[in-house]
């Protein structure tokens, strides 16, 4: 076995003894792959740095614009020049033309400042720990829920959907619901917002009430007004998020006059400047109830639910005596039952309301009931249309 | 067993600089039918050898700069065709998992008793473990002192002792 073994490895020896080396050609062939090596790496470095240029490029853009209140290639421009931009977080911003918007990074959420001008800001829900937060300058906008415009040269917040706090040096935070409007050192006209979207509502001393606290962000069902001043409330028409505990047509009911008190300074308030408008479906301005109808109609068919929504949202805030109304506000709230379960309550509950004996109300209360059942009770956030 | 290496009197006369292309060719010359042999013996594939030598000369361009001790080329060669060998092995057992078929005849232009004798202990080196096998061929294919073959291995003496024996005895066993 070991001859075997020993004649096996002479063998092999006698074998491989006999490999050439290649010379020059072998020389050059280590050479070339030296050099494709080399190349390659290059190659790779570039790359990679490439890589972490646009890395950092995409982190600091999703910090947000800076600065940049003429806007920035990718911002969308409206027909009226308002310009929109959509955050890395998914929140919707548009300002006017002439803003001074700028986004500042910030530890735990996003920091705005706004300087001139007005911008509105549609909030997506933050990650726990962080907190989207305006700065108007004198004032400060820390955002709970999501929707509303601020105006920092008229000191004033206007919250369309969902609560803010705002924040006043020397004062304490104030909590401002949906369709509600915070105003600060100055009166304010006392009607209603084009921005809330919410049906005509005159304002009057029985339509107001204390500013909420930050512990009950949702008003009281009908609203007082603050005998000695400062923040306030007037009374809301239901819209969204937490306002289903109002009575929005109980200002009608009440025999309301047109025209009505304008808050105190430092107001908070569900009714934005004044405009004129008609609640029987013949609007001074605008178009009217029946072409709201059928815009939303139209939008509708086409699929543009948010179309839609705005549609009767205008529809109910300038008719809300219209016949149409009722049916208006019944679509609505079957367009928000999904998305905004507390608007949508707040509506199907101003309608039982309003037309309790109809068909439309009954079913109403009924599709309120059953979005009560779903909003857990320890949610007041949710409730509040969060 | 080492053949005594002429590349002190070649360096002598080359570039002190290893990486510039006299000197570089000069080792080339001198060294890079030993690393093929090397390589040959050690894999058992004249393609494997091949691809081992021209991946040592590769990194012997851009690392021998950094060789200070000039006579030491051919062993700092030898380790790295060590290493790369076995690297080739180790991947040669891992697709071997997945496909025990062998690719292709090793030895095509040999023929008669020496291809037979040499097949069979190419077959029996196939069932060592990498650094077994580059332990025995280096000690008794290629004759080297136990010391270079531990250097050559990174090992330990008594580690290579170790490998040696078990390598022998189941070669021992696969021949018989």
């Amino acid at each position: 076995m070991r001859d075997r073994m020993g004649a096996a490895v002479e063998a092999y020896r006698r074998l491989t003894a006999a490999v050439p080396g290649e010379g020059a050609a072998g020389v050059e062939a280590v050479r070339r792959r030296v050099r494709r090596r080399r190349a390659t790496r290059q190659a790779a470095a570039g790359l990679a740095t490439a890589c972490a240029l646009v890395a950092v490029g995409a982190w600091a853009r999703s910090l947000g614009p800076t600065g940049d209140a003429v806007g920035r290639p990718g911002d969308a421009v409206a027909p009226d020049g308002r310009r929109q931009r959509v955050l890395a977080d998914g929140s919707r911003v548009s300002w006017e033309a002439g803003a001074e918007l700028t986004f500042v990074p910030r530890a735990g959420g996003t920091e705005a400042r706004l300087r001139g001008g007005s911008a509105t800001f549609r909030v997506a829900a933050q990650t726990p720990g962080e907190r989207f937060v305006v700065d108007a300058g004198s004032f400060e906008v820390r955002v709970v829920g999501t929707l509303f415009t601020v105006d920092a040269a008229g000191r004033s917040v206007v919250v369309r959907e969902g609560v803010v706090e705002v924040r006043e040096p020397g004062r304490e935070p104030r909590r401002i619901g949906a369709g509600q409007r915070w105003s600060a050192g100055r009166a304010t006209p006392g009607s209603r917002s084009p921005e809330l979207g919410r049906p005509a509502r005159e304002p009057s001393a029985s339509d107001e009430r204390a500013s909420p606290s930050p512990a009950a962000p949702a008003p009281a069902p009908r609203t007082r007004r603050r005998a000695e001043g400062g923040d306030r409330v007037a009374g809301a028409h239901t819209a969204g998020a937490g306002s289903r505990d109002r009575t929005p047509e109980g200002a009608s009911a009440a025999g309301l006059a047109p025209g009505g008190a304008r808050p105190a300074a430092g107001s908070v308030s569900d009714r934005g400047p004044e405009r004129p408008s008609g609640g029987d479906g013949t609007g001074a301005d605008g178009p009217a109830a029946r072409e709201l109808l059928a815009r939303a109609d139209a939008a509708r068919s086409s699929g543009d639910a948010r179309a839609a929504e705005e549609a009767l949202e205008e529809l109910l805030e300038r008719y809300p005596g219209d016949e149409a109304a009722p049916s208006a506000a019944f679509t609505l709230a079957r367009l928000l039952e999904r998305t905004q379960p507390a608007a949508a309550l707040a509506r199907y509950e101003w309608l039982a309301e309003r037309a309790a004996e109809s068909p439309l109300g009954q079913e109403a209360r009924q599709r309120a009931e059953r979005i009560r059942t779903r909003i857990p009770a320890a949610s007041p956030e949710l409730r509040s249309g969060r | 067993m080492t053949t005594p290496s002429t590349s002190g009197r070649a360096l002598a006369t080359a570039s002190d600089a290893v990486g510039e292309a006299p000197c570089f060719d000069v080792i080339y010359r001198e060294h890079a039918a030993y690393v093929r042999r090397l390589a040959t013996r050690l894999t058992g594939s004249p393609d494997d050898g091949d691809e081992i030598t021209q991946d040592v000369f590769v990194a012997a361009l851009e690392g021998l700069g950094a060789l200070r001790d000039r006579s030491k080329v051919r062993s700092w060669l030898r380790t790295v065709t060590v290493r790369r060998a076995r690297r080739r092995l180790r991947w040669r057992a891992f697709k071997r998992r997945f496909s025990p078929i062998l690719d292709g005849d090793r030895w095509p232009s040999a023929s008669g008793r020496d291809a037979e004798l040499a097949s069979a202990l190419v077959a029996a080196l196939e069932d060592l473990a990498p650094e077994e096998r580059t332990a025995w061929v280096l000690r008794h294919v290629e004759g080297h002192e136990l010391e270079v073959v531990s250097e050559a291995l990174g090992r330990s003496l008594a580690t290579t002792k170790r490998r040696l024996a078990r390598a022998t005895e189941r070669l021992r066993r696969r021949m018989r």
